[in-house]
């Protein structure tokens, strides 16, 4: 009798469940995707945003980095009747590999902070809808990579060797001087396999020393890494680890006293403008460095596809550009927009930085990331 | 109903809701993602494919060693420091006893840095051994000493005396004691406390990547990174099934060992001041060893947080409140601090009442297979890395029809999924050793359900509900990897505040996530001394 009594609980708790679970599955599945691959049209009238007559929210999915003045937002939505709301969903390959794997249906729908070595995966995986902006004439050729539209340069950052000014008095001028005696055990690199600087970093050495279609373990760049381990490198995991940890420059912490960061490192560590520019904390190696575009796109199956357009257009409008180095630490891409003072004066200028197209970056990434890694694990 | 009948449906009715928030907000999310790595491969072939490469072989013996040694080192020490919480009271203790939970809720990274300006080259201790075994295992003892000495003290101090009294009568020595009293009484405790331990080591991501060389790196270092990093969800499905394994297989050993002890339970605090010079030294020793592994880093950040270029002050707490207003990525620190007191409290009646729930039906199962079998079932959120479970949420949850992401209760569910684990684990082995003769007489006199769990059950698991309760807030204030997530934008909590802080450049920047970090700490001691005064335990001084 007992055991009937306990079967049919059982039977029953179970059937509940599955019912709920097939409930759940079913809510989930049945949700709206509108698989339009059609190009979003242009949005601004007579070359100012547009004003919606509805009320709409836009969901803006960035990394975790993304940053502007909430008096720009504010702006923004006075003059559009769009409500902006942040997702940020962490770094940016994570936040890119979380969309690819929600791709079509969306958890937002305009995705900011997509960088030049991502591009192609994303293409891959049908991301995004094109969208031509008009604002688009105003950005300097540079940075008009060919993507077919389906992605919009906003700003650009170089990955760049900073150096602790304190601790070193003539610093390297090139990859190769690093492998000197005077700077043994004296650079800290992250892991290019797990950091976006990281990857940034191995990508200047094969830009600098070739061999990226070599597939030996003889590689140019890869004998390069070997020298440089054997002259004590230092590897960490991610740039808080390397920067705050390792560098000697960051919080006076460490005791590396060089470290891959960005070009915009520096004036982050003057405290006070009037310093003089040869008296900043750190400073930077220019041969070093290599360029990252990040671009924004609308997302295949998004909610409100015009309001995303609005949005793009706006970010390349003057007061954002304007807002862009203060809030995120990166360069506007519109011509002869004016950079902070701070900026202005203790920024290196990269004139001729490192750079590796992205078709062939994502042909061959992983492969990089193997050899490198069978130096160093 | 039938008594027999009611003696089933009670126990199932009470891990009813564990087990809906397992399948809904646990395997659900976990087995879709599995599904989806899986779905354009071979099984058996994916498996050969990571059994038969030598990094990743060399990956999953490195985790194996790690969390072995880290597991040995972490049971040693916290059984010695339980030894003196039970049996000794001096000045300070309630506060000792409170503090060492704090690494248990401190975000990895601002732990790391801390012990690499102490182990670090060119760091403040005299011995600098970042980049070693030893380095990880001294971080793993860091973060989870106190589940050692919280578990097995507060089943010390419940123990039944009278069976002591009685060896000691007997003419026991010490160590006779010890092998044949002590340890099997506090054996479900150890062992619960233990696989705990185990499991943090073994899943252990941020501080290996911190502390260890490139090369020693877990199997969650490797999910993590084929996940997110790479996408290939082929690797990171066998990956995880093989952590899930593991684990899973060292809950059913340690379960075996974990045989059924029955044993009256007191409330009667025995801890008395030091009397003899050898439990002075032993005293002694415990707190110096609590101070070196546990409290240094903290001071560390401390120290950090209140060192400025002009001296010592306040500057960074100062900006923490001004410097980036006016900026979307600006947190107010005390909204950070509402935000993650709501998440915090959720979690704690979410995890605490499910867990207990489903720990009093594992207490009660007679049949040890099935007992095994909840228990490991219920501690596998544990054992499954947050970017698996955070890219299941989305797969699930994120679609246009179902959208829980936009909802408040998707983080303290969250939250509580990985929490009301280490709820049961603390709890069970108290439930356990419940004398049944007191519930018998609670019937027999006629009370109701409620009127027994308001006089009889509650207050003789006042302790470890305590215990329970405090460890299910911490879980939540600390929490980073799942809410990074799953976190509203315009809801951070406190860590989320620190990770953002620390993700940019300058010296202010630095000092503003120290400021947080000692904020963070202040808050967690502060509510695990309330939580401990709310609970008049008659030992005042526990917590």
């Amino acid at each position: 009798m007992t055991f009937r009594a306990n079967r049919t609980m059982r039977n029953r708790v179970l059937t509940v469940f599955v019912a709920a679970l097939t409930l759940f599955v079913t809510a989930c599945s049945s949700g709206g995707s509108s698989s339009s691959s059609n190009a979003v049209a242009p949005v601004l009238v007579n070359g100012q945003l547009p004003r919606f007559d509805e009320a709409v929210t836009l969901r803006v999915v960035t990394h975790d980095s993304f940053a502007m003045s909430e008096s720009l937002k504010t702006e923004f939505e006075n003059a559009t009747n769009i409500k902006v709301e942040l997702v940020p969903s962490g770094d940016a390959v994570t936040m890119v590999n979380s969309s690819i794997l929600t791709s079509g249906s969306p958890n937002g729908d305009v995705l900011f902070g997509i960088d030049d070595n991502l591009l192609s995966r994303a293409f891959a995986a049908d991301l995004f809808v094109p969208y031509s902006a008009a604002g688009l004439n105003n950005v300097d050729a540079q940075f008009r990579t060919e993507t077919k539209n389906m992605v919009t340069p906003i700003d650009y950052g170089d990955v760049c060797l900073n150096f602790d000014r304190r601790k070193i008095s003539s610093p390297p001028m090139s990859l190769q001087d690093l492998l000197s005696a005077n700077f043994a055990n004296s650079v800290v690199v992250q892991d290019p396999t797990s950091s976006t600087p990281g990857l940034a970093f191995l990508l200047a050495t094969i830009a600098t020393f070739g061999g990226g279609n070599d597939t030996s373990a003889n590689a140019a760049w890869l004998d390069y890494w070997r020298d440089l381990k054997s002259n004590g490198v230092k590897v960490s995991p991610d740039w808080e680890t390397a920067y705050y940890g390792e560098f000697s420059g960051g919080s006076g912490q460490g005791s590396y006293p060089i470290v891959v960061s960005y070009a915009s490192s520096p004036p982050a560590e003057v405290a006070d403008i009037n310093l003089a520019v040869d008296q900043a904390p750190t400073g930077v190696i220019a041969a070093s460095c290599y360029r990252q575009i990040e671009y924004a796109g609308i997302l295949r199956g998004a909610k409100h596809p015009e309001a995303a357009a609005a949005f793009i257009e706006f970010m390349l409008q003057p007061e954002f550009q304007k807002d862009v180095p203060n809030q995120m630490y990166v360069y506007p891409v519109v011509k002869d927009t004016p950079l902070p003072p701070i900026f202005e004066k203790f920024t290196t200028k990269i004139s001729e930085p490192l750079q590796i197209n992205y078709r062939e970056v994502e042909q061959n990434r992983d492969r990089w990331l193997q050899q490198w890694a069978s130096v160093f694990r | 109903m039938s008594r027999s009948r009611r003696r089933f449906l009670i126990p199932a009715l009470a891990a009813a809701p564990a087990v809906v928030f397992l399948l809904v907000f646990f395997l659900w999310p976990v087995i879709a993602i599995l599904v989806r790595g899986f779905s354009q491969s071979n099984v058996g072939e994916s498996f050969a494919n990571v059994f038969t490469d030598p990094v990743l072989r060399r990956v999953m013996q490195f985790t194996l060693i790690e969390s072995v040694l880290s597991t040995v080192a972490c049971v040693v020490l916290g059984l010695a420091g339980a030894a003196t919480f039970a049996n000794f009271s001096f000045r300070g203790k309630s506060f000792l006893r409170a503090a060492i939970v704090i690494p248990f809720v401190m975000p990895t990274v601002v732990m790391g840095v801390a012990m690499l300006a102490l182990i670090g080259r060119d760091g403040l201790s005299p011995v600098q051994f970042s980049g070693t075994l030893a380095a990880i295992v001294l971080a793993h003892v860091f973060f989870n000493y106190a589940i050692v000495t919280q578990t097995v003290s507060a089943a010390w101090s419940s123990l039944d005396r009278s069976l002591i009294d009685s060896a000691k009568t007997l003419g026991a020595s010490g160590f006779q004691l010890a092998r044949s009293v002590y340890f099997p009484l506090l054996r479900p405790a150890i062992l619960a406390a233990a696989s705990l331990v185990f499991l943090f080591s073994f899943t252990s991501f941020g501080i290996v990547l911190i502390l260890g060389s490139i090369n020693q790196r877990t199997i969650e270092v490797e999910i993590y990174e084929q996940t997110a990093k790479f996408l290939r969800l082929e690797t990171a499905a066998t990956l995880v099934i093989v952590q899930l394994v593991v684990i899973a297989a060292v809950f059913v050993v340690s379960g075996y060992f974990n045989r059924r002890i029955e044993q009256r339970t007191t409330n009667v605090s025995v801890a008395r001041p030091v009397k003899t010079k050898g439990e002075r030294v032993f005293v002694v020793l415990n707190i110096a060893i609590m101070s070196v592994v546990i409290f240094s880093p903290l001071l560390v950040v401390i120290g950090k947080s209140f060192s400025t270029p002009t001296g010592w002050g306040w500057q960074w707490y100062v900006d923490i409140f001004s410097q980036r207003k006016g900026s979307t990525a600006f947190v107010s620190p005390t909204d950070a601090m509402i935000n993650s007191f709501l998440y915090g409290l959720v979690t704690v009646l979410l995890a605490v009442v499910v867990g207990a729930l489903a720990a009093s039906t594992l207490a009660r199962a007679r049949h040890g297979f099935w007992q095994g079998l909840a228990d490991v079932v219920v501690s596998l959120p544990l054992g499954t890395s947050a970017v698996t479970v955070g890219f299941g949420y989305i797969l699930v949850f994120s679609t246009s029809g179902f959208d829980l992401r936009q909802s408040f209760w998707i983080v303290p569910i969250a939250h509580s999924v990985i929490a009301m684990p280490l709820v049961v684990r603390i709890v069970l082995p108290s439930m356990k050793r419940r004398d049944m003769a007191i519930d018998d007489a609670a019937k027999v006199l006629g009370a109701t359900w409620w009127q027994k769990l308001r006089h009889v059950d509650l207050p003789l698991l006042r302790q470890p509900l305590t215990v329970a309760a405090a460890f299910a807030f911490a879980v939540s204030l600390g929490e980073f990897g799942a809410t990074a997530f799953l976190a509203r934008p315009d809801r951070p909590t406190l860590p989320i505040a620190i990770y953002r802080t620390l993700g940019r450049p300058g010296e202010s920047t630095f000092g503003q996530a120290m400021a947080l970090s000692v904020i963070l700490m202040v808050f967690l001691a502060v509510a695990v001394a309330v939580i401990a005064r709310n609970a008049k335990s008659s030992d005042s001084s526990f917590l």
